[in-house]
């Protein structure tokens, strides 16, 4: 009985290592693109997101920036990967990429221009959302990955904000 | 030759143990394969496990070993929070756009 609790504590290494491992999308499936010229690639990292709250920055006391600090301050990092090269083509080639048992989709949506914006979300153990996907397809192909505790709430908030400046 | 050998009884206590035909270690074959069994289903269970709930590694990339995101990090945090801003407002934008779009539909679909 005992050699078979080590055969499975030992069969379930690998697994428990794999699911230990965090890595985000665009690194995940995506990382071919970061050195091709083609694409435009942008990294905040936590450690800028920080840098964020201190600097004397213009307009920072209005609501709006208000909100973003408030998201921002969740997150670990950003990753912004774009081009406008065969937008719809690369659009397709993401979505086929991802894996979406392991990214749930949240939400698609197509606009009348035939733009589409996909929203993938991949949960941690307590349910929460622990990485943001946002695919865009129209005049340029566009992947941003917010990955940290992101809160929906807030965005949304952060849309009333822009609404209430309008 | 021999003949008082041969006249030698056995005491009755005696247990004739190593006059039986050998025994093939027949016991011990069944005991090691259904042990082996044993192990092949549970491998093979644990590998079902692992190909349902693990999801499939990323296709190979030849970069896929180690990307210096530093490289691509604004130099400013100016800089950082004019692009964090505009990704957000793009994030919260979109969300919307996709929220009231729903709602429409779901307003259709009530009247």
């Amino acid at each position: 009985m005992k050699r078979l609790q080590w055969i499975l504590v030992i069969a379930l290494l690998p697994v428990a290592a794999s699911l230990q491992a965090q890595a985000n999308a665009i690194e995940k499936y995506f990382s071919q693109y970061v050195e091709d010229d083609r694409f435009s690639v942008v990294y905040i990292s936590s450690r800028l997101l920080n840098m964020m709250k201190d600097a004397d920055i213009e307009d920072f006391d209005d609501e709006e920036s208000k909100v973003i600090m408030e998201i921002a301050k969740d997150l670990k990092g950003l990753r912004i990967l774009s081009t406008d090269v065969t937008p719809d083509k690369f659009y397709k080639e993401a979505k086929e990429k991802i894996n979406t048992s392991e990214y749930e989709v949240w939400m698609t949506v197509r606009d009348k221009d035939g733009d589409n914006v996909e929203f993938l979300v991949k949960e941690n153990k307590e349910k929460k959302i622990e990485e943001l996907l946002m695919l865009i397809s129209g005049d340029e192909f566009m992947l941003l990955s917010f990955v940290g505790n992101i809160d929906l709430d807030k965005v949304s908030k952060l849309a009333d904000e822009i609404e209430k400046d309008k | 030759m021999f003949r008082e050998e041969r006249q030698i009884e056995l005491p009755a206590t005696f247990e004739p143990r190593f006059m039986l035909p050998e025994q093939p270690a027949r016991s011990t074959r069944l005991r090691f394969l259904r042990f082996a069994v044993r192990v092949a289903a549970v491998l093979l269970f644990m590998f079902g496990m692992y190909k349902l709930y693990v999801p499939a590694p990323a296709p190979a990339t030849k970069e896929s070993a180690a990307i210096d995101w530093s490289k691509y990090e604004p130099e400013t945090p100016e800089e950082a929070f004019r692009i964090t801003r505009s990704a957000m407002l793009r994030l919260s934008t979109e969300i919307n756009k996709g929220a009231a779009a729903a709602a429409k539909e779901v307003d259709k679909i009530n009247h």
